[in-house]
C-alpha cells in the first residue's frame, strides 16, 4: 500500500514536470473546443428532433479528449518504460505490475476529472447547453471510469508490443475506428439497427451516453444502469488484462 | 540442495537454453555450479556472451533456468521470489530509471517497495553523490550514474548485492572510485557481493574468489592468487634484442617453460630489435640462466622485464584464447 501511494505520488511529480500535462489538459482540449465553436450553430436532424451539434459534441468529444489525450500520451511513456529497461529494473524489486499501474492511474484519473470539468465549463461559455448544477458532480466518477479504461487499454497495448513505435501503430489501428463507434461524434441512433445494438457494447459508448444524459438532459446516474454495467465490465476486464499483459519481464 | 549456514548463494548444475532465431537453440549456460559464501566478494569473470548475465539474472529471479537449482540465502527464488527480492540488491547491466524524478526521489520510491530501507541521504553519501541529490539521472556523468545504480541496489540494505559489470565503459579514474565504494561495502558493511566483469584487473583487485566462465561453462573457481599459481608458467620475462636468437635455444634454458616473439611483423635478427616473451616456471632460475646464456652468446639483451602472472594468463591457458571485449 505504501509502495502504491508512493508510486502515485512519484507519478504525480513526473506528470507535473512534463510538458505532457499542458498538452493533455490544455492544448488538445482547447484545440477541440475551438473547432467546436466554429460549428456552434449546426444542428443534427434526427427522428427525435433537432439537436444542437455543440451540445452533442462537447459531451462526446470531452470524454474522448480525456480518453484519447490521456491514453495516447501515457502509452508513449509506458511503452518507453518497457523498451528502455525501467520495467526490468522494477522487476528486481518486490513492486508488482498492478502497483505500478495503480500508481500511474491515480494521478491521471484526477487529471482527467479536472480536464472534463474545465472542458464543460468552456464548452458552456461557447454556447453548449450543459447543466453545471450540483448534479453534474455525478459525471466525475464516470470520468474516472473513462480514464481507467483508457489507461488500461494503453497498458494492454504496451504489454503486447515490444517497441513504442509498434505500440503507437497498434493503438491507432484499434482506437481510431473504435472511437467512431462510441457515439462521441455521431448519434448511435443514426447507425444501422444491428450496428447500433453492437455499438452499445463498445468501450466508452455507455460512458459517453451517461455523461451526455447527465450533463445535457439532467438525468440521474440511475437511469444508466445497463450502460454503466457494460462500462464497469470493460473496465474490470481491461484492468485485469493490463496487469497480465504489462509484465515486468518478457 | 542443502543449505550451508555460511553460504549466501548456491548454484547447482544450471542450464539455460535459448531458442536461436531462425531455428535451433543456444546453450547459454551448460551445467554451471558454484557457491558464494556469506560476506564474500565473489567475481564472475568472462568475456561478453560467456553467460555471466544469464547466470546472474536466473539467481535474481528475472529468468527461469532450463534446468538446475538456485538458492539465495537458503531460499529458492522460483518458489519464494518476493522473499528473495526483499533480501537482495541488484544493479543491472543497463539500469534505467524514471526520467523526471530526482535521484533522491527515485531512492525514496524504490525504498517504499521494501519493509527494510536505508535513508536516501545516507545512500547518496555512501556513493559520493550527496551533492547531486536534486539531479535527474540524465544529468549525471557516466561514472555518477553507475555509482547511483549501486546506491539504488542498496536501498533495502540487502544481505547480498549483485552487480552486473558495474564499471563497464568508465574511465580508469571513475573505475577506481567505484572500486573503492565496493570495497567499503564489502569490508566495512559486510555485504556479500557478486560481481560480473570482463576486466581481469577488476576481478583480481576486488574479488576474494573468482569464477572464470566461458561459453556457458565454469572453467575454474579459486582465489586470484591460487588461480595464477595454477599456471604452468609463473609469469613472463620480456626482453628485446637485435641479435638473431633461436626460440629453441631459449626454451632449453632453466626455469623457462616456453618462448615466443613479439616482432610486430619484423624478422628476428634484423636491425630493429625483436621482443621475446618467455613463459616462466622458476623466475629466479630463469633470469639467471637467461643472463648467463646471453653473456656466453654475446646476445645484446635490452629492456629485460619480469612480468608476474595475471588472470589474463589464466584465462588464456584455460580457454586457449584471449578475452574478447
Amino acid at each position: 500500500m505504501v509502495g502504491t501511494l508512493r508510486m502515485a505520488s512519484a507519478s504525480t511529480k513526473q506528470l507535473l514536470r512534463s510538458s505532457e500535462v499542458i498538452a493533455t489538459m490544455v492544448v488538445f482540449p482547447s484545440a477541440l473546443l475551438v473547432i467546436l465553436a466554429l460549428f456552434s450553430d449546426l444542428r443534427w436532424e434526427s427522428s427525435a428532433g433537432a439537436v444542437p451539434l455543440i451540445d452533442f459534441w462537447v459531451t462526446g468529444m470531452g470524454v474522448l479528449a480525456v480518453a484519447l489525450g490521456n491514453g495516447h500520451a501515457f502509452l508513449a511513456t509506458i511503452a518507453n518504460y518497457k523498451a528502455g529497461g525501467v520495467l526490468k529494473r522494477l522487476s528486481v524489486t518486490p513492486a508488482s505490475p498492478a502497483q505500478l499501474i495503480l500508481g500511474k492511474v491515480i494521478p491521471r484519473t484526477v487529471m482527467g476529472m479536472v480536464t472534463i470539468i474545465g472542458f464543460f465549463a468552456v464548452g458552456r461559455a461557447l454556447g453548449a447547453d450543459l447543466r453545471l448544477e450540483p448534479g453534474i458532480v455525478a459525471v466525475v466518477p464516470v470520468m474516472a471510469m473513462v480514464t481507467v479504461t483508457g489507461l488500461s487499454v494503453a497498458f494492454v497495448i504496451a504489454g503486447l508490443t515490444r517497441t513504442p513505435q509498434n505500440a503507437n501503430a497498434l493503438e491507432s489501428s484499434i482506437n481510431f475506428p473504435l472511437y467512431l463507434l462510441t457515439g462521441a461524434m455521431f448519434p448511435l441512433a443514426a447507425f444501422p439497427g444491428w450496428l447500433e445494438e453492437a455499438a452499445r457494447f463498445v468501450p466508452y459508448a455507455g460512458l459517453i451516453a451517461t455523461v451526455r444524459g447527465v450533463a445535457v438532459e439532467g438525468q440521474p446516474l440511475t437511469d444508466f444502469g445497463p450502460e454503466l454495467a457494460i462500462a464497469v465490465a470493460w473496465m474490470a476486464l481491461l484492468f485485469a488484462g493490463a496487469a497480465k499483459a504489462y509484465r515486468f519481464v518478457t | 540442495m542443502d543449505r550451508q549456514r555460511d553460504q549466501a548463494v548456491e548454484v547447482q548444475d544450471l542450464v539455460k537454453i535459448y531458442p536461436r532465431p531462425g531455428g535451433g537453440s543456444i546453450r547459454a549456460l551448460d551445467g554451471v555450479t558454484f557457491d558464494v559464501r556469506a560476506g564474500e566478494f565473489f567475481g564472475f569473470l568472462g568475456p561478453n556472451g560467456a553467460g555471466k548475465t544469464t547466470a546472474l539474472e536466473i539467481i535474481e529471479g528475472i529468468r527461469r533456468p532450463t534446468a538446475g537449482g538456485v538458492r539465495v540465502l537458503g531460499i529458492d527464488p522460483r518458489r519464494e521470489l518476493d522473499r528473495v527480492k526483499r533480501l537482495i540488491g541488484v544493479q543491472l547491466q543497463a539500469d534505467s530509471y524514471f526520467s523526471l524524478l530526482t535521484i533522491e526521489e527515485i531512492l525514496e520510491l524504490f525504498g517504499s517497495f521494501y519493509p527494510k530501507r536505508r535513508p536516501p541521504a545516507e545512500l547518496l553519501e555512501t556513493v559520493g553523490l550527496a551533492d547531486k541529490r536534486k539531479a535527474y539521472v540524465r544529468q549525471l556523468s557516466g561514472g555518477q550514474q553507475r555509482r547511483f545504480s549501486v546506491a539504488a541496489a542498496l536501498v533495502n540494505d540487502p544481505e547480498v548485492v549483485f552487480l552486473d559489470e558495474p564499471t563497464t565503459g568508465l574511465d580508469p579514474q571513475m573505475r577506481h572510485s567505484l572500486w573503492e565504494v565496493l570495497r567499503r561495502l564489502n569490508r566495512d558493511e559486510g555485504k556479500t557481493i557478486v560481481l560480473t566483469t570482463h576486466y581481469m584487473e577488476e576481478a583480481e583487485l576486488l574479488a576474494e574468489r573468482v569464477a572464470i566462465i566461458d561459453h556457458g561453462r565454469i572453467r575454474a573457481i579459486d582465489t586470484p592468487r591460487d588461480l595464477i599459481a595454477r599456471l604452468d608458467g609463473l609469469g613472463r620475462i620480456e626482453f628485446a634484442t637485435s641479435t638473431r636468437v633461436e626460440i629453441a635455444d631459449l626454451e632449453r634454458l632453466d626455469g623457462i617453460a616456453g618462448a615466443a616473439t613479439r616482432s610486430n611483423g619484423r624478422e628476428p635478427g634484423t636491425l630493429a630489435p625483436t621482443v621475446y616473451e618467455l613463459q616462466v616456471s622458476e623466475p629466479r632460475a630463469a633470469v639467471t640462466s637467461l643472463l648467463s646464456w646471453s653473456e656466453a652468446r654475446g646476445v645484446d639483451v635490452r629492456g629485460l622485464e619480469v612480468v608476474p602472472g595475471t588472470l589474463e594468463d589464466v584465462f588464456l591457458q584455460l580457454t586457449g584464447r584471449e578475452m574478447r571485449d
